[in-house]
């Protein structure tokens, strides 16, 4: 296995477009690197990078210390698994996993047992003669997987390798894929869209947008201490809520003015705000569902709001309502009575308000 | 909403279910069509029966079985050695054809650049020249370039006939063969020539297929160019051979041996689509539907 570097990565089209900018990471040994971010984020275009698909236009790219910028792809040992699985329809499964052995001169003897190693590991065993037509999405997927492992490469790159399968199997693969990475203690970077996968595998998680990297930390970070706006609406679902508020001091206390209310700051978050000068201006406030709490009588920081949309999700229940002109989505035990057309109180709590900077999107404080 | 979609699919079914003047209508001008195409056939069948001088009206079909036209034209037309040599010239030629027009399609599909498409455009262009208006030119310069008239030479024409169709034919179809299978190879350590005979090349099954079935059959049944290019009788091909039953100014055309010879010259590729009927199906539905 191997750690890879990243040093101001570029990659800009001829017609000027800039897919990727200034891209910095360092990936250590066997550890698992999501890539997420929103369609056209340039997640895909650093993989294919990564992989020798696409050329690098600025920057270097380092694999175990070695620069590959012009090494060719198959001098890179990498393995890749795509999206649409990408397997040699008119060969069987035994066939497209030892491919790449097979075209490195690799003994049959030693590529038959290569592959049964691989097809015991991913339970492919009985499908090595088939052709991928006669195999289900899962199957399918697994034995993308396993044209990659057999070859024992230095980094796996996973192209979004879940997202052309229904939601169960999903959830299914995905628990493979992180005992998988388990077992071989290999080197994963996996491009996703899907945050729920991006929180579940990735012991760090690259947060990108517009070709930019807004955030890289562990999945737990990112989920508490969002670095910017983005990243905190990204991050999670249902999404962070945001109320536009002013940050005031009424009686020495740092307050967030919402409406006529005033929520009170706790005071690490208070000295955060007088710290940065943000008294007496307007930031955006963030909140968590979860951290929206239903109150039994209204108070000077609670909000009386009517109920505009109701769902069930099994555990708990998410209730749609609006404050200060914000959409906000509150996530409520299952037991909630609240229904659709019905007034509830609702607070905050405000250990858990995140504030950012209206015009930067920076964070003022987690 | 929904009741109006289900009322409408009702009245689709119900216009193709009842039979009414204008279905009739339909219905008789599809059999005079079937007709149409089908009364030659069974003609040249029928008389094929005939003993060669029975020369009575080839409308009264069937109306006697006998082998001995076939006898003549089998023997006169030294049908084994023409068959032999139209083997070779549709075999060779259709090879040669998959090969070149598969491999130039290649770059032009997969290639962005403005070359790629102004050899396609290029390749396209032959669609819209008829060979028949530039055989004296070509059949000069063979001479010039001293290219003897042998079995082989009209598979330069047909080569070259078929290269348009069969390149745009493959442009199209290689399309529809995902990329990502390619760079996995790329990945997998397979070069160019790899990718391309390993895995790109098994992918054009479909494609393939079309090309044997339409460049085949128009080089097997072809009579122009052998005629042209071939002046050894030994190495005429089927349709060549089939010229001597037709006749001249001092022979009458023997009509029955004509066209016994010609239920010969069909009979091996009625064959060939019989044995290898499932694969030309799939071959020429290949692309209609996404899959």
């Amino acid at each position: 296995m191997a750690s890879l570097s990243f040093k101001n990565i570029g990659k800009k089209y001829p017609n000027g477009f800039e897919a990727v900018k200034d891209f910095n990471l360092d990936v250590e040994d066997k550890e698992f690197i999501i890539f997420v971010g929103p369609s056209g984020c340039g997640k895909s275009t650093t993989l294919r990078m990564i992989a020798g698909l696409e050329d690098i236009s600025s920057g270097e790219l380092y694999i175990d210390d070695k620069k590959v910028n012009n090494v060719e792809p198959k001098d890179r040992d990498i393995a890749m698994v795509f999206q649409n699985y990408a397997l040699y329809p008119h060969m069987t499964v035994e066939q497209n996993m030892g491919f790449a052995l097979k075209l490195r001169k690799v003994p049959k003897k030693e590529i038959k047992e290569k592959v049964l190693e691989a097809a015991r590991i991913l339970d492919l065993e009985k499908l090595l003669n088939r052709k991928p037509k006669a195999l289900s999405g899962g199957q399918r997927q697994r034995v993308a997987m396993g044209r990659a492992i057999v070859r024992h490469p230095k980094v796996f790159l996973m192209d979004e390798p879940l997202s052309n399968l229904d939601a169960k199997l999903r959830v299914q693969m995905r628990s493979e894929i992180a005992s998988l990475h388990q077992r071989l203690g290999a080197t994963i970077i996996y491009v996703t869209h899907d945050q729920t996968e991006a929180m579940t595998l990735g012991t760090r998680i690259v947060v990108m947008k517009d070709g930019v990297i807004q955030q890289i930390d562990t999945p737990q970070n990112l989920y508490e201490k969002p670095e910017n706006l983005f990243v905190a609406g990204f991050i999670g679902s249902p999404q962070m809520n945001f109320i536009e508020c002013d940050c005031v001091e009424e009686a020495g206390k740092v307050c967030l003015k919402i409406e006529d209310k005033l929520v009170k700051l706790p005071d690490g978050k208070a000295e955060a705000v007088k710290e940065k000068g943000y008294i007496g201006k307007r930031v955006i406030m963030g909140i968590r569902p979860e951290h929206i709490l239903q109150k039994e009588t209204s108070d000077n920081d609670s909000f009386s709001v009517k109920v505009e949309g109701y769902e069930l999700l099994g555990a708990d229940a998410l209730l749609y309502f609006k404050i200060a002109g914000a959409s906000l989505i509150g996530r409520f035990d299952a037991g909630c009575r609240a229904r659709f057309g019905d007034e509830i109180n609702v607070g905050f709590n405000t250990d858990k308000i995140h504030l950012f900077d209206k015009d930067t999107e920076e964070v003022i404080s987690n | 909403m929904k009741k109006n979609k289900k009322e409408k699919v009702y009245k689709e079914v119900e216009s193709y279910s009842k039979f009414t003047w204008k279905t009739l209508l339909l219905y008789i001008v599809l059999a005079a069509f079937c007709v149409i195409i089908i009364a030659p056939l069974v003609i040249v069948l029928s008389s094929s029966f005939r003993d060669p001088s029975n020369m009575t009206s080839p409308l009264k079909l069937f109306s006697q079985f006998t082998f001995e036209s076939y006898a003549q034209a089998f023997s006169r037309m030294k049908y084994p050695k023409e068959l032999l040599n139209s083997i070779i010239t549709t075999a060779g030629s259709v090879a040669v054809v998959v090969f070149i027009s598969s491999m130039a399609a290649y770059p032009i599909s997969r290639v962005i650049s403005k070359w790629s498409k102004a050899f396609y455009y290029f390749f396209i262009a032959g669609l819209v020249i008829p060979a028949q208006m530039v055989i004296v030119p070509i059949a000069q310069n063979f001479g010039r370039f001293g290219i003897p008239n042998s079995r082989f030479t009209p598979m330069i024409m047909f080569i070259t006939c078929s290269l348009p169709f069969s390149v745009f034919l493959y442009a199209g179809f290689m399309k529809s063969v995902p990329k990502e299978i390619e760079e996995a190879a790329f990945l997998d350590g397979a070069g160019v020539i790899r990718r391309y005979f390993s895995v790109v090349f098994p992918l054009l099954k479909p494609a393939t297929v079309s090309v044997i079935i339409t460049q085949g059959m128009w080089i097997w049944n072809d009579y122009f160019f052998p005629m042209v290019f071939v002046s050894k009788s030994d190495q005429y091909s089927l349709p060549v051979g089939m010229l001597q039953f037709l006749g001249d100014s001092q022979n009458p055309a023997q009509w029955n041996v004509l066209f016994a010879s010609c239920v010969l010259s069909a009979i091996p590729l009625i064959i060939v689509f019989a044995v290898m009927q499932k694969q030309f199906i799939n071959g020429i539905a290949a692309g209609a539907v996404k899959g």
